[in-house]
């Protein structure tokens, strides 16, 4: 009994022994494995492997369906028909899997080798340093290739002067009104919204009327963000000396102004389904949002007759105009098809695909060739998002560098604690910039 | 030596028929127990080498507010969630069992049903439910004068949510088993009791749970060590992601099991994450061991 169980024990340890020998993960086979490598060599622009190369190419599943997908596909087929070395592996994921499957592909050796990345996810891939430095290949490229991208935008995709990404899609927010709920509250839709006194004077008048003026934004601090930036100057994120570019005042005057305005609301999320059920049942006037949203909202024209507009979110003043904005960039992993992909990621964000991209499915992008041509100029949903970028702030600064992981929500749990009396809008916004410095500077 | 060669060959069949399953096991099961261990002694980057630091990772995570507030939450939701999953689901089983025929088998399937419903649907449906002013249950709450409570967003309120959904998808699934034991019970101890003058109540403190009671305890203990695993109800019902921040307001609705996932996937710190992860294999081994204690002692006294 004894030998029997020793033996199978035995035969266990060994198995496992065996399986930890055999499955370390191969060390990528790249040239630019460290991300503040600066002394690379260039290599040749559009070189093509010479091998045949399958590249997979993990894209958020929002632009893998429908209409998005036939584009890709689309693309996918002339770049293929024009590069026959080298297959396109198009994977699809929702965007909280593509990260979570690149920290898992880090781990095990097995990543993609272009995948659609957002901003706010950089400061995770640098800690993994899986993404490979574009800055070579990048200069290399004719000027027209390289002066075609939004400059600020662009900037935003390097860490240490290195790139690690190709600017590809972007948002920024507005604001959606329900112009049935405003009209029976005796507001004139095309008079708009001055500024945050007129638009104070509408909510009260909609919810004199029995509506809501607006859901809870103090659940996050990407909508709040949205409305601090109305005013002159506004940015978020940390300037060289690592403190916070956050105005305090300006700041608890964007409290006030929210925690006032929320009176008059609803209590239901701004993230919450119940929100976007309230504006197309009638029961809620503003709905501050994303381009996304104008998609649920034109399919409730037809379903359930709802009469919508978008405008600007308004500003302090007249002259200002609030918003927040995020973009999504091409990045590529360490390893080695590099050549390969860099060929199908600067095929994907030239402005001609560009163009195709942004006026087929109105999405914008932050390619300022493309948004100059005309036929992206028609699209309306596409001209409002580049309008509003012009003034928004950056969603979730710092990019590249570690936070700590609760960063979001201990800014979070302040806007909620001033909603909920524990801080006023003025202690509230001290408590947040000092938060943010601190996190940035002790990470 | 011999023996032993001789014993080999006679049972090297069966030690065959066995492989399949210890190479599952292996793989599954120990390899990745072995590979978290390495990961939370070492100071874990992708292709980097192997860097030991002891229990540094250990002590860092111990000491951390989140975690400790994470722990505390789980400390409220364990002993609030078994102690009243089980007595509903007990109370149930006793009614249920009470019953004959066709309304024996309706009720049974109809308590039995929520447990069949995967986790993540039972939680965005109850967050709906409990979403304020238009919610399911803040409107019936309405009904009786009770203003609307913000469930998912009120500290006060939010570990109450959750044991509401945990209580009302659990208690199918005990009720089934807890029933099998009811069953099992002789009804001559009832009529004997009866005789006796003993009333309901007593019945039931006297025979059903004694006779019960190794049902009850399997019952409890794998409550307990189902609760503090939780993961799936807060993780949605606090719209909880990596990016944009988990466990809810205050962190209302964080836990351990999030906390780890968070560390692991939001900051890509797979040490610390890994070493989470032990310390709560310990504190469900030592509540284990506890319960297990608990009722040896409980079985010896009788």
């Amino acid at each position: 009994m004894k030998i029997k169980f020793y033996t199978a024990l035995f035969c266990l340890l060994l198995v496992s022994l065996l399986l930890g020998a055999c499955a370390a993960p191969s060390a990528p086979n790249s040239t630019n494995n460290n991300m503040n490598s600066s002394d690379d060599t260039p290599s040749e622009p559009g070189q093509a492997a010479e091998e045949p190369v399958t590249l997979d190419f993990w894209i958020y599943s929002d632009y893998a369906t429908g209409p998005a997908l036939e584009m890709q596909n689309t693309f996918i087929s002339e770049f293929e028909a024009a590069n026959p070395n080298i297959k396109i592996n198009l994977i699809s994921k929702p965007g909280t899997d593509i990260g979570a499957g690149l920290i898992a592909g880090a781990v095990s050796g097995e990543m993609p080798d272009v995948f659609v990345h957002g901003l706010g996810d950089t400061p995770t891939y640098s800690t993994l340093n899986i993404l490979e430095n574009l800055t070579p290949m990048f200069e290399a490229m004719p000027e027209s290739y390289k002066n075609q991208f939004i400059p600020e935008v662009l900037e935003k995709a390097k860490s240490d002067g290195n790139l690690y990404g190709l600017p590809y899609t972007g948002y920024s927010t507005m604001l959606y009104r329900n112009l049935k709920v405003l009209k029976d509250a005796g507001i004139d839709p095309d008079a708009g919204i001055t500024d945050w006194e007129d638009w104070m004077n509408q909510m009260q008048k909609v919810n004199a009327n029995g509506a809501a003026s607006i859901p809870v934004l103090t659940i996050n601090w990407w909508p709040v963000e949205g409305i601090y930036a109305g005013q002159k100057d506004s940015m978020t994120g940390f300037d060289e000396q690592g403190n916070s570019n956050l105005d305090v005042d300006k700041l608890a005057d964007t409290i006030s102004f929210i925690l006032e305005a929320q009176e008059l609301g609803t209590q239901v999320g701004i993230f919450d389904q119940g929100a976007v059920d309230l504006f197309i049942s009638n029961q809620l006037a503003f709905f501050p949002g994303g381009p996304w949203s104008d998609v649920t909202f034109r399919a409730a024209v037809d379903e359930s007759g709802l009469e919508y507009d978008k405008i600007l979110i308004p500003g302090v003043s007249a002259e200002e105009h609030g918003g927040v904005k995020g973009y999504e960039y091409i990045g590529i992993t360490t390893g080695p098809n590099v050549d390969a992909a860099w060929k199908w990621a600067t095929y994907l964000t030239d402005v001609e695909q560009q163009v195709r991209w942004s006026s087929t499915l109105g999405r914008y992008v932050p390619n300022q060739e493309a948004l100059d041509s005309p036929t992206v100029k028609e699209n309306a949903l596409v001209q409002l998002t580049a309008d509003s970028a012009q003034n928004a702030v950056f969603d979730y600064p710092p990019y590249f560098k570690p936070m700590p992981p609760d960063w979001m929500a201990q800014v979070n749990d302040i806007l909620g604690g001033a909603a909920s009396g524990i801080y006023t809008p003025q202690e509230a916004a001290q408590k947040i910039v000092d938060d943010l410095t601190t996190m940035y500077n002790n990470k | 030596m011999q023996k032993t060669r001789k014993r080999l060959s006679h049972y090297w069949p069966n030690y065959v028929m066995l492989l399949p399953f210890f190479t599952v096991f292996a793989i599954f099961f120990i390899y990745p127990i072995i590979s978290g261990f390495s990961m939370s002694i070492q100071h874990w980057r992708p292709n980097a080498s192997f860097d030991f630091v002891g229990a540094a990772n250990y002590i860092k995570v111990l000491q951390s507010p989140r975690f400790i507030k994470a722990m505390t939450n789980l400390a409220i939701y364990v002993f609030t969630t078994v102690p009243i999953g089980i007595m509903v689901a007990f109370g149930l089983a006793i009614l249920v069992n009470s019953f004959q025929g066709k309304w024996s088998q309706f009720f049974r399937s109809a308590y039995f049903i929520p447990s069949m419903i995967p986790i993540f649907l039972a939680a965005t449906v109850w967050r709906w439910m409990l979403a304020p002013d238009y919610g399911t249950i803040n409107l019936l709450l309405g009904l009786v004068g009770i203003p609307s409570i913000d469930w998912l967003r009120n500290p006060q309120f939010m570990i109450s949510a959750l044991v509401m959904v945990d209580v009302w998808r659990s208690v199918g699934f005990n009720m089934i088993i807890l029933l099998a034991g009811l069953k099992n019970i002789p009804e001559m101890y009832y009529d004997a009791a009866k005789v006796d003058g003993a009333n309901t109540l007593q019945q039931i403190f006297h025979i059903t749970i004694p006779q019960v009671e190794p049902i009850l305890f399997l019952v409890t203990v794998n409550g307990f060590i189902s609760a503090m695993q939780i993961f799936d109800a807060p993780w949605i019902m606090s719209d909880s992601n990596y990016s944009m921040g988990y466990g809810g307001f205050l962190q209302g609705m964080l836990f351990p099991v999030m906390e780890m996932m968070g560390r692991a996937f939001g900051s890509s710190n797979f040490s610390e994450a890994s070493a989470l992860g032990f310390i709560l294999l310990v504190i469900i081994l030592i509540i284990t061991l506890i319960l297990f204690a608990l009722r040896a002692r409980y079985t010896q006294e009788m």
